[in-house]
C-alpha cells in the first residue's frame, strides 16, 4: 500500500510514465536524495529565522515555527529509522590497530559535540534569546555549570550511542 | 572499461535496438557504452546474452585488474 503510493508521488513529483529501468531509478533517487538534502538545509536556516522573528515580536513560537521544527523532526527521525533499519551506519574493522584508530577520532568527535551542545545552547538560550527579546542576560556561572554538565552528558553519550556502530570482526 | 560498442557494432544492432532486448532505455546503453554507468550484474548478464558473449568478453580489459 504505502509502496504503491510512493510510487504514484514518484511518479507525480518526477512526472514519467511508465516504468524506469536500473540507471534511470539510480539517477532518479539520486537526485532525490540531493532535494532532501537541500530541503534540509533550507528548513534549518527557516526554522532558525522564523524563530528569531518571533522571539523579536514577543511570541513564544508561533504555530509555522512550530511546524518547521516537527517537519525537521520527522525527517531526521525517518532517515535516522531507516538508517539503522538498514544497518547502513554500521562500520566493520578487521584489525585491532585501525578499530583502536576509529575509537580515539570517535573521541575526538564526541568531545567537540559536547563542546558544541554546550558552549552552543549555553550563547543561544542565555545570551542570543534575552538579546532579541530586549531583555538583559540570563548568564550566570550556575547556569554555564549546567550546560557544561548537559555538554558532558551529551559528549559520553554520544561516544557509547556511537561506539555501538564499530565491530572489530575477528576470525 | 567495457566493449559493449564493439560488439554492439559487430552484429549490427543500433543502441536502440540493444535497449529494446535488454529492456532499458537508449540513454541507459549510452551511458554504459561511455562508461558514465556502471550496469547491474543483472543488466550485464542480459547484455551478454544479447550480444551473444560472456561477461569476461564483454568486461575485462588485460591489465586493468588492479587499476
Amino acid at each position: 500500500m504505502l509502496n504503491r503510493f510512493e510510487e504514484w508521488l514518484l511518479k507525480q513529483q518526477i512526472g514519467y510514465l511508465g516504468a524506469r529501468d536500473e540507471q534511470q531509478n539510480a539517477t532518479i533517487n539520486h537526485i532525490l536524495v540531493k532535494a532532501n538534502l537541500l530541503t534540509y538545509c533550507v528548513l534549518t536556516i527557516l526554522m532558525f529565522v522564523s524563530l528569531i522573528w518571533d522571539l523579536s515580536h514577543g511570541a513564544m513560537l508561533t504555530l509555522g515555527t512550530f511546524f518547521l521544527i516537527l517537519t525537521q523532526l520527522i525527517n531526521g527521525v525517518y532517515t535516522a529509522h531507516l538508517v539503522r533499519k538498514a544497518a547502513v551506519d554500521q562500520t566493520e574493522f578487521y584489525d585491532m590497530p585501525t578499530y583502536q584508530a576509529a575509537l580515539q577520532q570517535l573521541k575526538v568527535r564526541s568531545v567537540w559535540r559536547g563542546i558544541n551542545w554546550a558552549v552552543g545552547m549555553f550563547i543561544w538560550l542565555t545570551i542570543v534569546i534575552p538579546f532579541i527579546q530586549q531583555r538583559p542576560t540570563d548568564a550566570s556561572w550556575t547556569l554555564a555549570l549546567i550546560w557544561g554538565v548537559s555538554g558532558i552528558i551529551v559528549g559520553v553519550g554520544s561516544y557509547f550511542r556511537k561506539k555501538k556502530d564499530l565491530h572489530l570482526l575477528r576470525e | 572499461m567495457n566493449n559493449i560498442r564493439e560488439y554492439r557494432q559487430s552484429i549490427g544492432i543500433s543502441q536502440t535496438e540493444l535497449a529494446r532486448r535488454v529492456q532499458v532505455a537508449r540513454q541507459t546503453i549510452n551511458l554504459i557504452e561511455n562508461n558514465k554507468y556502471n550496469p547491474s550484474l543483472d543488466l550485464c548478464i542480459r547484455l551478454a546474452q544479447v550480444l551473444e558473449t560472456d561477461l569476461n568478453t564483454l568486461f575485462w580489459k588485460v591489465g586493468e585488474r588492479n587499476a
